[in-house]
């Protein structure tokens, strides 16, 4: 009985939790167009460099260490007109490549054991070296044919209907009240407008942190006891059902940080192979685009919708390009076992990987990308 | 596909699945023990017995290597959760996979004989011996699976009693003129029946000793 009246607490507890989040997104919307036009404009003019957009897309996911807040926030910024589908798209895939740096730092955790080491950096940087070949491929393609924000564009005329119809979201509906309410107090007790929308901007981020972490918490304390059985069932069995349950962890707990990086202490302990953490890592790849998709409903903007699909088909294509081909499945599980190798050999290029790849290398291509 | 998808959902919780496995491994180290024992006691060949022996020792490596698997996966998903429990099975399954290691080398003593052995002198000396052993596999199975802190002090009493013997057997074959052969397979039974008892001991004295004292039971009964 106290058994379900805590499940019962911890489902309505999430509830709560996930319109927080929605609230944030809308919060965050409503703050974005209260700075007007100019703001908007000088952010598209920053972002219209695919290239910077995709190195932001990198360091903003490594600072917060979660893709999930950072497309949820580029999905608020494009629904309130502060960005544009085509200048989010790659910060989109920058995201994908930034969130990779949770399970490399948590592979750090085994430096001590050298065989172990490898075992955990293998099964963590094939999740990064799969999203840069992703990213590789996919980034060219979409700037000489826009195929994902075509796609997406496409997908997304199932909810603004046809001919003409607005988009009505009932997300949007639910959280306006809420919103409004913030909206009113926060201007009534700033003084100023600007200062209001300042402080909606950075308390939307608070809630959005807050709301994500705690989501993914309580969610995983209510799925861990299943999820180990089917970890169990599905360790070395079928790569495909490996991928569903990646997959399906990731949408339940809302973090593909949280998935990938349960997975290292077990490739580390050699339980789990590179080969079989793989699929497991590219199902929470495609499962952690829901979180930009539910996030686009609450700003009831089709363009927020666009860019939180064209997260998802990125992911989805990236999948369906590289892993049913054994030949170009193996190119990440070689590159990350070499990778391996090497960082347990000499266990600073580890360091100087993640320092590099996530931080360095992206903070400086900003600089360079502004100055010429 | 349905019916495999939801044959992945279902599963038993790890404590219940990793106690089940565990009982397997005492279960099988048990069966191994006593027909190795029968051996010894009609001393001829039962047919296919070295066959059983060495397959029965390799499932309870399998169970082991699972148990530890699953200890693991359990640890990385909830550290916080059952820690005590994990720790204790980490220490319990290498008794329960040597009481499988020493019934298989039991075995091995078997084949080390010259000749089919004296029924009559191997009773002499250990004098229904493997009976009270296989007593004290009943009594730690049953301490352990249901955590009976009696049962596991009375399991830790028993092999008191009849630990002492077989260095008492020890200790008459190294005083006797048995032929060579015969006094070194004897003596190689006694030390493993000791053994087994130790870790038979050590598996049910986890249900009441701290997690830092385990397989230090003796130590603990001299401070008592």
């Amino acid at each position: 009985m106290k058994k379900k009246l805590e499940i019962v607490y911890k489902i309505l507890t999430v509830a709560a939790l996930l319109y927080l989040f929605l609230v944030s997104i809308s919060l965050m919307g409503a703050a974005f167009k209260g700075f007007g036009k100019g703001f908007a404009e000088n952010l598209i003019r920053t972002t219209s460099n695919p290239f910077i957009g995709l190195f932001i897309g990198i360091l903003a996911t490594s600072l917060v260490q979660s893709s999930s807040t950072t497309t949820s926030v580029v999905v608020g910024i494009v629904g309130a007109g502060g960005l544009t589908v085509g200048n989010a798209i790659p910060i989109i895939m920058g995201a994908n490549i930034g969130t990779t740096v949770t399970n490399t730092l948590v592979s750090l955790g085994h430096v001590s054991r050298r065989d172990e080491f490898r075992r955990a950096i293998s099964a963590a940087t094939v999740h990064d070296f799969f999203n840069l070949i992703c990213v590789s491929i996919l980034f060219p393609i979409e700037l000489a044919t826009g195929y994902l924000e075509k796609t997406a564009t496409y997908m997304s005329t199932i909810f603004s209907g046809v001919g003409g119809i607005k988009f009505v979201s009932p997300i949007k509906l639910a959280v306006t009240p809420a919103v409004g309410l913030i909206q009113k107090v926060v201007i009534l007790l700033s003084g100023s407008k600007l200062a209001a929308y300042i402080i909606m901007a950075a308390l939307s981020l608070v809630i959005l942190f807050f709301a994500l972490y705690f989501i993914v918490k309580v969610m995983k304390s209510l799925v861990v006891n299943r999820a180990e059985i089917v970890l169990n069932n599905v360790i070395s069995k079928s790569p495909i059902l490996g991928l569903f349950a990646g997959l399906a962890f990731t949408i339940i707990v809302q973090s593909s940080s949280i998935t990938t990086s349960l997975l290292i202490p077990l490739a580390a302990a050699g339980i789990l192979t590179v080969e079989a953490v793989f699929p497991i890592t590219i199902g929470a790849n495609i499962g952690t685009t829901t979180t930009a998709i539910l996030a686009s409903f609450a700003t009831g903007n089709i363009s927020a919708i666009i860019i939180a699909f064209a997260h998802f088909l990125f992911n989805l294509t990236g999948t369906v390009c590289i892993y049913p081909i054994k030949f170009f499945r193996t190119v990440p599980i070689s590159l990350a076992k070499a990778f391996g190798d090497l960082a347990a050999t000499k266990r600073r290029y580890a360091f100087i990987y993640v320092l590099c790849a996530f931080f360095l290398i992206p903070t400086l291509l900003i600089i360079i990308s502004k100055l010429f | 596909m349905f019916k495999n998808l939801l044959s992945f959902w279902k599963g038993k919780d790890f404590l219940v699945q990793v106690l089940e496995d565990f009982k397997i491994m005492l279960d099988d180290s048990e069966t191994m023990f006593q027909a190795v024992c029968a051996q010894l006691l009609v001393g001829t060949e039962k047919g296919g017995l070295k066959e059983k022996i060495y397959e029965i020792d390799k499932q309870v490596n399998n169970l082991q290597k699972e148990i530890r698997k699953r200890i693991v996966e359990h640890l990385t998903l909830q550290p916080t959760v059952n820690v005590n429990a994990c720790l204790i099975l980490m220490s319990v399954v290498k008794d329960a996979e040597r009481l499988g290691d020493y019934s298989k080398n039991l075995y091995e003593v078997t084949e080390l004989l010259a000749e089919p052995i004296d029924c009559a002198l191997f009773s002499e000396y250990f004098d229904e011996l493997d009976k009270k052993i296989l007593a004290l596999f009943q009594q730690t199975k049953k301490a352990f699976i249901e955590a009976d802190e009696d049962l596991a002090r009375s399991a830790w009493e028993y092999e008191k009693t009849i630990a002492k013997g077989c260095d008492q057997i020890v200790e008459r074959l190294a005083k006797s003129n048995l032929p060579v052969n015969q006094a070194v397979c004897f003596t190689l039974v006694a030390r493993h029946f000791k053994r087994i008892m130790a870790h038979l001991v050590n598996i049910a004295t986890s249900v009441v000793l701290p997690l830092s004292d385990l397989d230090y039971f003796d130590e603990r009964r001299n401070e008592d």
